[in-house]
C-alpha cells in the first residue's frame, strides 16, 4: 500500500497538477465557470416552470388555479429560458474566446468577439419552418407542385420552407456546445498566436495610440474570420459532392464527435472511471472535480441541457436522450461533497470513539450539508491516509453504480435541471429531476450504503486507536503523521 | 494593516476559515483584511493583498499564482490540517509570518 501511494505520488500527482494548470484546460474550465450565472438563471426559470406549470398540471397535483394564477411568471420563464439555456453554445463561444485570449495575454474582449463572430460565420444562415395543414383539409397536387417549384417542400399535410437571415437555436443551444468549444479554441488560439507574433498593422508613430490599438487586431481577426468562411465554403463543396456529409460544421461535429462522445459517456464504465479518477485526485489533496471539470462539464453538461430541451419540447422525461448528466453526479454520487462526505461524518458521529474524529464530525457536518467536503478531506484527514483510501474510493464508485442502474432501468428519471451545487443532499436530486420522488429514494439508499461501508472502517479506526493507545502512542498524533 | 487573500476553487470552503481568521485577528487586536476568492478571480484580487494563501486542494495552482502576483509578494499553500480543522488562529499566524518575511 505504501509503495503504491508513493508511486502514485511520484508519477500520477505531477501529471494531475499539470492538467490542473494546463492553460487551455484552465481556459475551458474558467469558461464554464463564467457562464454559470447565465445557465443557472436559466435553470431557475426551468425550475419555476417545473413547479408552477408542470407540478400543478392535471397529471400531477392537478391544481389548475395555481397554474393559472402563475401564468405571467410562466411566460416570463419562457423568455428567460430562451435567452439563457437555449443560447448556451452562443454564450460559451464568447466565454471560451475571452478566456483563451486571457491565458495568451491578448485583449480578452477581442478574443471573445472574434470567437463569437467566427462561430456565427460557420452557422447556417437559413432556418426551416414547417407548417402543418389543419386537420380535415389537405393540399392538392398542383399546390404541392407550386410550392416545390418555389423552393419549398410539401406533402398533403405539411409545408416546409426555408428562410434566409435566421439563426436556428438548434445551433446555439447545448447541441452546439462541442462545436463552440472546439472551434472557439482553434480560432482564438490562432488569433492570439498571431497577435503575440506581432502580425499586426504598424501605423506611423504620429498616429494616436488608441487608433493604432484598434488597428492592431485587424489582420489576425481578418485571417481567422476569412479562414472560418473558407472552412464553410469547403464543407459546402464536399457536401455537394457527397450529400451524406453534412454541410454545416456544427452538424459535422455533432455527427462525428459529439454524439459518439456523449453516447460513450452514458456507459457505466465511463461514469465509474470518472468517479474513480476524481476521488483518487482528492486522496492526494487535489481538487479532483475541478481538475477534471473540462471532461465533466464538457461532456455531461451538454447532455443535461439536451435533456432539458427535450423536456421543454415534450413535457416528459420519457424521450430524454441521456440517462446520466452532470447533475447526476451531484445528486447521487457525491452527496455532501466529494466522497459522499456526509456519510463519513454520519458514520463518525454514530460509531467513532476517537475524540479527534468526533470533533471533525461536529465541525464539518454543517458544511457537508451544503456539499463542502474540504474539512473532511483535510481535517480528518483523508489525504494520504492508508486506512481510508479504500472506502474513500470504493463508496463513490459503488454509489455511481447504484445511481446509474436506477437511471438505466428507468426507475429514476434523468437529471435535466441544473441546480446550484450547494443545494443539500436529497433535495438536490429531487429538484434536479424535476421533483421526482424516485430521486429521493435513490438519494436515501445511496446515503445508507455509504454510511454502512464507512461504519466498518470507522470501527476499524477505533480499534487501531485503542491498540495504539495501549502501546503508548498518542492517538491524537496519528492523523498528523498520516497527513505529513 | 495587513491584507490576506485566500484562494480556493470557488471561494466557498475557504469562507469558513476566513471567518475564524477574522475572529482571531479581532481577538488579538490585529488590523487585518482577510477575504477569499475562487481561482478565477485571483489575478485581480491579488493586487490588494500583501499575502496570498492557497487552499491545499488547489496547491497545483502554486506555480501559476507565483507567476501571476506582483513582484516579491509571498504566496504559499495553507497547511492542510489547519485548513481542514478550520484553525483560524494558526493560519493567521502563518499568514503574518509570511507578510513579515517580505519586509
Amino acid at each position: 500500500m505504501e509503495k503504491l501511494t508513493k508511486w502514485l505520488e511520484e508519477h500520477f500527482v505531477p501529471v494531475a497538477a499539470k492538467i490542473g494548470s494546463q492553460k487551455h484546460l484552465v481556459a475551458v474550465r474558467d469558461s464554464f465557470i463564467a457562464i454559470l450565472p447565465v445557465t443557472m438563471t436559466g435553470s431557475v426559470a426551468v425550475l419555476f416552470n417545473a413547479i408552477f406549470r408542470d407540478l400543478m398540471a392535471e397529471n400531477a397535483l392537478n391544481l389548475p388555479a395555481v397554474a393559472d394564477a402563475m401564468k405571467w411568471l410562466i411566460t416570463i420563464d419562457g423568455d428567460v429560458w430562451w435567452g439563457t439555456v437555449a443560447m448556451f453554445a452562443l454564450m460559451f463561444t464568447f466565454s471560451i474566446g475571452y478566456h483563451v485570449a486571457r491565458v495568451y495575454n491578448v485583449n480578452e474582449i477581442a478574443g471573445g468577439l472574434i470567437s463569437t463572430a467566427a462561430y456565427i460565420v460557420i452557422t447556417p444562415q437559413t432556418a426551416n419552418a414547417t407548417l402543418d395543414i389543419a386537420e380535415g383539409t389537405t393540399l392538392n397536387q398542383s399546390a404541392i407542385d407550386a410550392i416545390t417549384a418555389s423552393g419549398g417542400t410539401a406533402d398533403a399535410t405539411s409545408i416546409t420552407l426555408g428562410a434566409w437571415g435566421n439563426l436556428n437555436n438548434h445551433y446555439l443551444d447545448a447541441n452546439g456546445l462541442f462545436t463552440a468549444l472546439i472551434f472557439g479554441l482553434i480560432v482564438t488560439v490562432a488569433f492570439s498566436k498571431m497577435m503575440n507574433a506581432n502580425l499586426t498593422i504598424k501605423l506611423p508613430e504620429s498616429v494616436p495610440p488608441a487608433v493604432s490599438g484598434a488597428f492592431a487586431a485587424i489582420i489576425p481577426g481578418a485571417i481567422v474570420l476569412f479562414g472560418a468562411g473558407l472552412v464553410n465554403y469547403v464543407l459546402a463543396m464536399i457536401h455537394d459532392a457527397n450529400p451524406e456529409i453534412p454541410s454545416a460544421f456544427a452538424d459535422l461535429v455533432t455527427k462525428y464527435i459529439q454524439q459518439p462522445f456523449l453516447g460513450a459517456s452514458q456507459g457505466l464504465g465511463w461514469v465509474v472511471l470518472i468517479t474513480f479518477m476524481i476521488h483518487l485526485l482528492w486522496f492526494f489533496g487535489l481538487h479532483g472535480t475541478n481538475i477534471l471539470s473540462a471532461v465533466l462539464d464538457g461532456t455531461y453538461l451538454p447532455a443535461l441541457f439536451e435533456n432539458n430541451a427535450v423536456w421543454e419540447a415534450t413535457k416528459s422525461t420519457a424521450d430524454m436522450p441521456y440517462i446520466w448528466t452532470r447533475g447526476s453526479f451531484d445528486a447521487f454520487v457525491w452527496q455532501g461533497g466529494a466522497g459522499c462526505a456526509i456519510t463519513i461524518l454520519i458514520a463518525i458521529l454514530i460509531f467513532s470513539k476517537r475524540e479527534d474524529y468526533r470533533t471533525i464530525g461536529k465541525l464539518a457536518t454543517p458544511m457537508s450539508a451544503f456539499n463542502i467536503c474540504e474539512p473532511v478531506v483535510f481535517g480528518l484527514p483523508i489525504v494520504l491516509n492508508p486506512l481510508f483510501l479504500i472506502p474513500w474510493i470504493l463508496v463513490p464508485c459503488v454509489l455511481a453504480v447504484t445511481g446509474w442502474f436506477a437511471a438505466f432501468i428507468g426507475f429514476v428519471p434523468p437529471v435535466y435541471i441544473q441546480v446550484p451545487w450547494i443545494i443539500p443532499p436529497i433535495i438536490n436530486g429531487f429538484m434536479a429531476t424535476g421533483f421526482a420522488w424516485q430521486a429521493i429514494v435513490i438519494s436515501v439508499i445511496n446515503l445508507a450504503i455509504g454510511i454502512a461501508i464507512w461504519s466498518v472502517f470507522i470501527i476499524i479506526a477505533n480499534r487501531m486507536a485503542a491498540k495504539e493507545f495501549a502501546e503508548g502512542v498518542d492517538a491524537e498524533q496519528v492523523p498528523e503523521q498520516a497527513g505529513a | 494593516m495587513v491584507n490576506i487573500l485566500l484562494v480556493c476553487s470557488a471561494g466557498m470552503s475557504t469562507s469558513a476559515l476566513v471567518k475564524k481568521m477574522q475572529d482571531s485577528a479581532a481577538e488579538r487586536g490585529i488590523d487585518a483584511k482577510i477575504w477569499a476568492v475562487g481561482g478565477v478571480h485571483a489575478e485581480n484580487a491579488q493586487r490588494d493583498a500583501d499575502v496570498v494563501m492557497l487552499g491545499p486542494q488547489v496547491s497545483y495552482l502554486l506555480d501559476q499564482m507565483k507567476g501571476m502576483v506582483d513582484e516579491g509578494k509571498p504566496v504559499a499553500v495553507i497547511d492542510m490540517l489547519s485548513y481542514g480543522r478550520i484553525n483560524g488562529a494558526k493560519v493567521l499566524d502563518d499568514a503574518l509570518a509570511l507578510a513579515d518575511r517580505k519586509v
